[in-house]
């Protein structure tokens, strides 16, 4: 079994004590400090019609809720959806280099945005939120473009997929940067959303994605089971009695559109999908009934924690949490492959 | 009674399978031997419906298997894969209680007959002591055993075994063959195992089914098709057969001359 003193801890307990931490911390940090122990009684007044005594100055509430906690849930989703979608690309593709950019997806979905940006659709009537469904068009017809470009007669091998989604990304790449040398105006703005910068303000947007982001890591802690059987082959796993073809549609599906979603609303944030479901796996084994549920809570941790270095760092600007996540996640990511070779996780 | 009748199967244009006809009773070991390239493994892929067949039909009893979806089929048939590695972070416990995923529901929660069912199986192949072992940690028999308990948890009266003795040595080899025999007397199995070893096959199967590019050149009791005669046209070799002195079996003897001369065969 694994060998190692954090995997001891019963994993639910410690990732769920971490994610409230996270939370705490992120929504404290700011241009106003905001205390930990006034955020609760707040957070629980409010949640339960307590009347929990405390001194906080007015505007702590006004701040609370509606800058600092729907931006932290906002950046909680995202975390968790990347996460999550990335251990189920990995566990479909037995590969622990995938993730949402591997198949397209994500720069599908950036040349979305972009392309709602180029062309001035925030000016119109619609308002900004033409940008997250034009990314989430952006990351469906990718999606639907490399399967197809993948398909080889019924089925749909794995290795053409990689290779159909990394020719369809530097092609949607292209165009993406393209349309950026020539639109002025929108540049620093699709920028940023490129770089994972963007997370839209307020309520809005975390109840926009929140169905999609429910359904969609809903069905995701589900597929563990055919996760688990892929491990062993695709014909093993149909030998053991698994519809392969139909539980590999149904990952790829669910997982593209959850990325899609956490794309639209927050912008290209890299290597959650990559780093986290890795660090989980190290800890308490590749069991993916497990490992997709636990990604979620982590996923969500680890972007809060990046969010507050990206605010904060910097501080009164902020950085793009992209930025943060590949500066901190890349080499993470390389010190986990030196220090795992000797390891089998797979 | 699982029966093959005109099984054809096609890999892009070329013919690997070509209207092969065999059958195996419950009880009953039929071994597919012949030379590398002749479409053993083909068949037996064929027959656990991870290729698609061109034309024929496998039967179990009346259920035509390939009407069946990979669940139902699952039921009906385990395969039992050469050894591989894929898969090895996984325990030995865990492993094999995939094997009864044909039986649970999408979640893949166990029930009290899926715990029975692997108690049994890893009972029946030794390999309780491994059960909390990462699979990539055991040696190549162990893995090989493991294998075989997750196909016997599968409870299934049909066993396919494609090449079990590949890369084990002597002892290891005797030992899953006869693990094999044993839970085919016990559970009145019918097995279909590709071997090489034509030693092995007459010690262990029950019948022979020789092939040679794609066609069944004789099927039969092991001391009916392994014959010096018949070994030789079909591995283009010239072996001499004798005959165990206690048994009666047929041990086949290589020559020096016979592998030279299927190599210069090759070359040209």
């Amino acid at each position: 079994m694994t060998k190692n003193r954090f995997s001891k801890f019963p994993p639910y307990l410690v990732n769920v004590s971490l994610l409230l931490l996270a939370l705490v911390v992120n929504v404290a940090i700011g241009s106003v400090f905001i205390p930990p122990g006034s955020f609760i009684k707040i957070l629980l007044n409010n949640l339960f019609e307590l009347d929990l005594a405390g001194s906080w100055p007015a505007h702590f509430e006004t701040i609370i809720f509606s800058i600092r906690l729907p931006h932290a849930v906002l950046i909680l989703l995202t975390g968790a959806a990347l996460a999550s979608s990335g251990a189920a690309y990995q566990g479909l593709f037995r590969n622990p280099l995938a993730d949402p950019y591997l198949i397209g997806v994500a720069s599908g979905a950036g040349l979305g945005a972009v392309t709602a940006m180029a062309l001035n659709w925030p000016n119109t009537l619609l308002g900004y939120y033409l940008i997250p469904i034009s990314a989430f068009v952006g990351a469906v017809l990718t999606i639907l473009v490399v399967y197809n470009l993948a398909k080889v007669g019924k089925m749909v091998p794995l290795t053409t997929l990689i290779l159909s989604g990394t020719a369809v990304a530097a092609f949607t790449s292209a165009i993406t940067s393209f349309l950026m040398l020539n639109s002025d105006d929108q540049i620093h703005r699709a920028i940023a959303f490129l770089l994972g910068g963007s997370p839209m303000a307020g309520w809005d947007p975390v109840l926009a994605s929140l169905p999609y982001m429910v359904v969609g890591m809903g069905l995701l802690c589900f597929l563990g089971h055919p996760l688990n059987l892929l491990q062993f082959g695709e014909e093993q796993a149909q030998q053991m009695g698994l519809d392969v073809e139909r539980s590999k549609t149904i990952v790829i599906v669910v997982a593209s559109l959850t990325t899609a979603v956490a794309v639209s609303f927050s912008g290209v944030i890299g290597f959650i999908g990559l780093v986290v479901p890795h660090m989980l796996r190290m800890l308490w084994g590749p069991d993916y009934r497990q490992l997709i549920p636990l990604s979620v809570i982590a996923g969500a941790t680890t972007l809060l924690f990046a969010d507050v270095i990206a605010r904060w760092v910097m501080s009164p600007q902020v950085l793009p949490v992209g930025i943060v996540t590949a500066l901190i996640g890349a080499p993470f990511f390389l010190w986990i492959l030196r220090r795992a070779k000797a390891e089998v996780f797979w | 009674m699982l029966s093959i009748q005109d099984l054809t199967i096609f890999y892009g244009n070329t013919k690997v399978v070509k209207e092969v006809s065999l059958d195996a009773a419950p009880g009953e070991i039929v071994a597919s031997i012949g030379p590398n390239g002749a479409g053993k493994t083909s068949l037996v892929r064929g027959v656990s419906g991870v290729v698609d067949i061109f034309s024929g039909v496998i039967h179990f009893d009346q259920t035509d298997l390939n009407q069946l979806s990979p669940p139902a089929r699952a039921r009906l048939m385990a395969v039992v894969p050469q050894v591989s590695y894929v898969g090895g972070a996984f325990t030995v416990e865990q492993a094999i209680m995939m094997g009864r995923t044909a039986y649970m529901s999408w979640l893949g929660k166990p029930s009290e007959e899926d715990f029975y069912q692997v108690e049994q199986a890893m009972l029946h192949t030794k390999t309780k002591v491994l059960a909390e072992r990462r699979i990539a940690e055991l040696s190549g028999g162990e893995q090989q055993r493991v294998m075989l308990a997750r196909a016997l948890a599968q409870n299934t009266p049909l066993l396919v075994l494609d090449e079990p003795t590949n890369h084990l040595d002597m002892q290891h080899q005797g030992t899953i063959l006869s693990l094999v025999k044993e839970q085919t007397a016990k559970r009145d199995l019918a097995v279909l195992m590709v071997l090489h070893d034509l030693n092995l096959v007459s010690l262990f199967a029950d019948k022979a089914a020789l092939m040679v590019d794609g066609e069944i050149m004789a099927f039969g009791k092991p001391e009916e098709v392994l014959t010096g005669e018949i070994v030789n046209r079909a591995y283009q070799t010239e072996v001499e057969v004798i005959y165990h002195p206690k048994t009666n079996h047929p041990i086949i003897l290589h020559q020096n001359n016979g592998v030279m001369k299927g190599n210069n065969n090759d070359a040209q």
